[in-house]
């Protein structure tokens, strides 16, 4: 390697304080991710109970979350156009479902199933659909 | 991949403690990216007679979608073989 690729080398390297900076933000986004991932928890799912004419009302939820980020940083350049730069970004989403609803009363505790029929129906006619669109390729690559 | 069950204090009601469970998938297949999936499992009962019992929690639309896409996977196949042999 000869001198000058050297020398453009040593100047295109993030300074230690970039570094620094770089490495504080990675570890608070982690520190982040992992007060996310403790999440997880019996009440994410059971909601608050409910008393309503001589019931108690439990309902229970799916609940889906994800999250993710990344940090880079990078450097590039020689003399008067030498640069460097830190970055980062992250997202996530959570959603959540109806799965039941448990019902005490004087009859006992029951457990009752929520049916999303919306989402039944959109699988029925996607299904219904594959299904149609394969047999008719069939039937015309005869 | 985790598995991690977990339980609430019970409420009581008329006699009945009730004591909901529920479970959670933990995925984290790098530092950077964490999903979980918490999902409720049954409640457990302990009637005023001192009897205990587990209702689980079925989630019925999962379940309906499950056997609506196997239902149509069958009849594509069905379909792919009476074809062949026609």
């Amino acid at each position: 390697m000869s001198n000058s690729e050297n020398a453009s080398q040593a100047e295109a390297t993030p300074t230690a304080n970039e570094e620094a900076l770089a490495t504080a933000a990675l570890e608070t986004i982690q520190d982040t991710m992992d007060q996310f991932m403790a999440t997880a928890d019996v009440n994410a799912v059971f909601g608050e109970t409910i008393k309503h004419q001589g019931n108690l009302i439990l309902p229970a939820a799916e609940v889906v979350s994800f999250m993710g980020f990344g940090v880079g940083s990078g450097a590039g350049g020689s003399g008067e156009n030498k640069g460097v730069g830190t970055g980062g970004g992250g997202g996530g989403n959570t959603f959540a479902r109806p799965v039941a609803v448990i019902v005490a009363n004087d009859q006992g505790v029951q457990v009752k199933p929520v049916v999303d029929f919306t989402k039944i129906y959109l699988t029925a006619f996607t299904t219904l659909a594959f299904v149609t669109s394969a047999w008719l390729r069939m039937r015309r690559g005869r | 991949m985790t598995l991690q069950d977990s339980s609430r204090a019970p409420v009581k009601w008329r006699g009945y403690e009730i004591s909901p469970v529920a479970q959670a998938v933990r995925i984290e297949p790098s530092p950077q990216f964490g999903m979980i999936w918490n999902r409720p499992v049954g409640v457990r009962i302990q009637t005023p007679q001192g009897e205990k019992q587990f209702l689980p929690v079925y989630d019925l639309t999962r379940l309906i979608q499950i056997i609506i896409v196997l239902s149509g996977l069958l009849l594509f196949f069905f379909l792919k073989v009476i074809y062949k042999r026609s």
